[in-house]
């Protein structure tokens, strides 16, 4: 994986547990309330309510049970949780898909996606 | 040209493809189309049951829409959808100006169900309920049930079944 800027880091030193490593972390080019970031082991998500206040999602990686990259031309967004492409924005009984988590709007979208599924399923890429 | 080209550079090392299929073309009678149908019919009955004014008319056009058009819109959406299953996960692929693709890991989901139909058809359905404190929710109160895709009227269904399960390790 191509080196990401490391820019927001300090929105998530003090989330991170004594064995975890940051891998990446960035801003969502469409919210910039939203921060983004992932470590060895989970994935973290926190959204600012103000300049103090703000919302901190966080799940493992390994209990994803689906990771969905939609790639745009300069950003991209990968989907945590259910979402059938099939179903995005149908009528199907039983209701839309219902997407969980995302990082929306992020730069490098396909290397974060690949380095997550890499994490995912414990493979090491030397490239 | 095979399909696998379609896949080969979204795979991760070590990744191996052991089958890949082209979404079904033809018009699939699922939830989404009899849905679709239901609201056309009802539609199409109001449009009828007054006289012809304005109103009826527009009743009569999204009755159309949705007993002609939708369902075709669903069919053209599929043309672009091919399936893969690998030794690690299932891949969704729309190969389209924008790309989307989803990955499935089938080694932690609860369920796979095949559901077969005819001429060794089926579709195979992935379920994944997390309970009301499960890791992935987080903080969400009572159990949801993850939407998944399904591999919806593939070929040979049984075959990809079986490798299916032995992916997960059966």
């Amino acid at each position: 994986m191509k080196p990401v800027p490391n820019n927001y880091t300090s929105h998530f030193k003090d989330e991170l547990k004594e064995d975890e490593k940051l891998m990446w972390s960035d801003i969502s080019y469409s919210d910039k309330n939203s921060v983004y970031a992932f470590t060895n082991k989970r994935i973290f998500i926190k959204k600012y309510k103000g300049s103090e206040k703000f919302k901190l999602r966080t799940f493992e990686i390994k209990e994803i049970p689906n990771i969905v990259l939609i790639e745009d031309d300069i950003v991209g967004t990968i989907k945590f949780g259910g979402s059938d492409p099939m179903r995005e924005n149908a009528l199907a009984w039983g209701g839309k898909a219902t997407v969980i988590q995302k990082f929306e709007s992020i730069k490098n979208a396909q290397e974060v996606y690949r380095e997550i599924l890499n994490l995912q399923y414990g493979v090491v890429d030397e490239s | 040209m095979s399909l696998n080209v379609l896949f080969k550079d979204e795979l991760l090392v070590d990744e191996e493809i052991l089958w890949v299929e082209r979404a079904n073309q033809h018009l699939l009678i699922n939830s989404d189309t009899m849905g679709s149908l239901f609201i056309g019919m009802i539609l199409l009955m109001m449009s009828t049951s007054v006289n012809f004014n304005f109103i009826s008319l527009i009743q009569f056009l999204l009755a159309l829409f949705f007993l002609v058009g939708y369902p075709y819109l669903l069919t053209k959406k599929r043309e672009k959808l091919y399936y893969a299953l690998t030794n690690y996960r299932v891949i969704f692929l729309f190969d389209s100006a924008h790309k989307k693709i989803e990955s499935i890991n089938i080694k932690i989901l609860k369920k796979v169900e095949m559901k077969k139909e005819s001429e060794g058809k089926g579709t195979i359905v992935f379920e994944e309920k997390v309970n009301s404190h499960g890791d992935f929710y987080n903080g969400d109160h009572g159990a949801r049930q993850v939407v998944l895709p399904k591999l919806e009227s593939i070929e040979n269904i049984e075959s990809v079944y079986m490798k299916i399960l032995e992916v997960q390790g059966y």
